[in-house]
């Protein structure tokens, strides 16, 4: 009884899951365009672990998007301008985020977009700035990273 | 000594951090925005030179002794993702400084280096 209990508990939430994906995938194009996109902007937030995973399942989604859109003949997709100009505004996000990801960056932190090369980051053409701040430092313990924007 | 005690002990005497932001990327044109750089209490520097890796590079791949980590980050077409930890009295002369403890990438070795490492330890 008590399987039988957690078994529908299961259930129940992977039919939903099985129907959402069963009519995005036959008639509701948008629905797999959004996924497509909420993709590629979750992998902003989320752990670096999952990045790829969700970046390529945002192109798998975009690419069954412009298979509904462009190719399937069977399902009689709504052709609409509204979600052409969805498909084509989820690809040009998610094609933001993988070339220029920085800048997306940039923007999902929120206010400041602008760059500080000059301001809170010392733009460096020779090490002397640096060694003089670390010499000034040395009764502190000291910590240097070299890191990448991205 | 437990990592808590280690961590108090660190919060309380807290490391002069010194962040190099390089381009790796073709995308990175520029460090990250202030709004993110305001998150991290450090001094940060923009390399678009990567001068600091070029001086880093021949000193490090001499002495390997102090790093834990991937060295290919340190060794290869240059360093990043890299964390050097320095006692007080070190002095950067005429070469880039040898680090007590360092690794290579950061996200996996951030821990351990700054509070395991047995040298690090007498420090905090």
């Amino acid at each position: 009884m008590r399987n039988n209990t957690g078994l529908r508990r299961l259930f129940a939430p992977l039919s939903a899951i099985a129907g959402i994906l069963a009519a995005s995938l036959c008639c509701l194009p948008l629905g797999t365009f959004l996924l497509a996109a909420g993709s590629g902007s979750a992998a902003f937030l989320l752990p670096p672990g999952a990045q790829p995973w969700l970046m390529g399942f945002a192109a798998l989604m975009l690419g069954v998007g412009f298979w509904q859109t462009y190719f399937r003949k069977s399902c009689r997709t709504d052709r609409g301008p509204f979600s052409i100009a969805v498909l084509w505004l989820a690809t040009v996000a998610i094609g933001a985020m993988w070339l220029l990801p920085q800048q997306v960056a940039g923007l999902l932190a929120g206010s400041g977009t602008q760059a500080v090369t000059g301001g809170q980051a010392t733009a460096l053409d020779t090490t002397e700035p640096l060694r003089q701040s670390f010499n000034a430092a040395s009764s502190e313990t000291r910590l240097i990273a070299l890191l990448s924007p991205t | 000594m437990e990592k808590s005690e280690l961590l108090r002990k660190a919060t309380g005497r807290a490391p002069r951090v010194f962040i190099v932001w390089e381009p790796v990327l073709d995308t990175d044109w520029d460090p990250p925005n202030a709004a993110a750089l305001a998150r991290v209490t450090a001094r940060h520097f923009w390399d678009q030179k990567k001068v600091v890796a070029q001086a880093a590079q021949p000193v490090l791949k001499r002495d390997l002794s102090n790093f834990e980590g991937k060295a290919r980050l340190i060794t290869g077409d240059h360093v990043w993702d890299y964390v050097a930890v320095y006692p007080p009295g070190v002095q950067w002369g005429a070469e880039f400084p040898l680090p007590a403890a360092s690794g290579a990438p950061i996200v996996d070795i951030a821990q351990p280096v700054l509070f395991h490492s047995p040298r690090l330890a007498a420090l905090w």
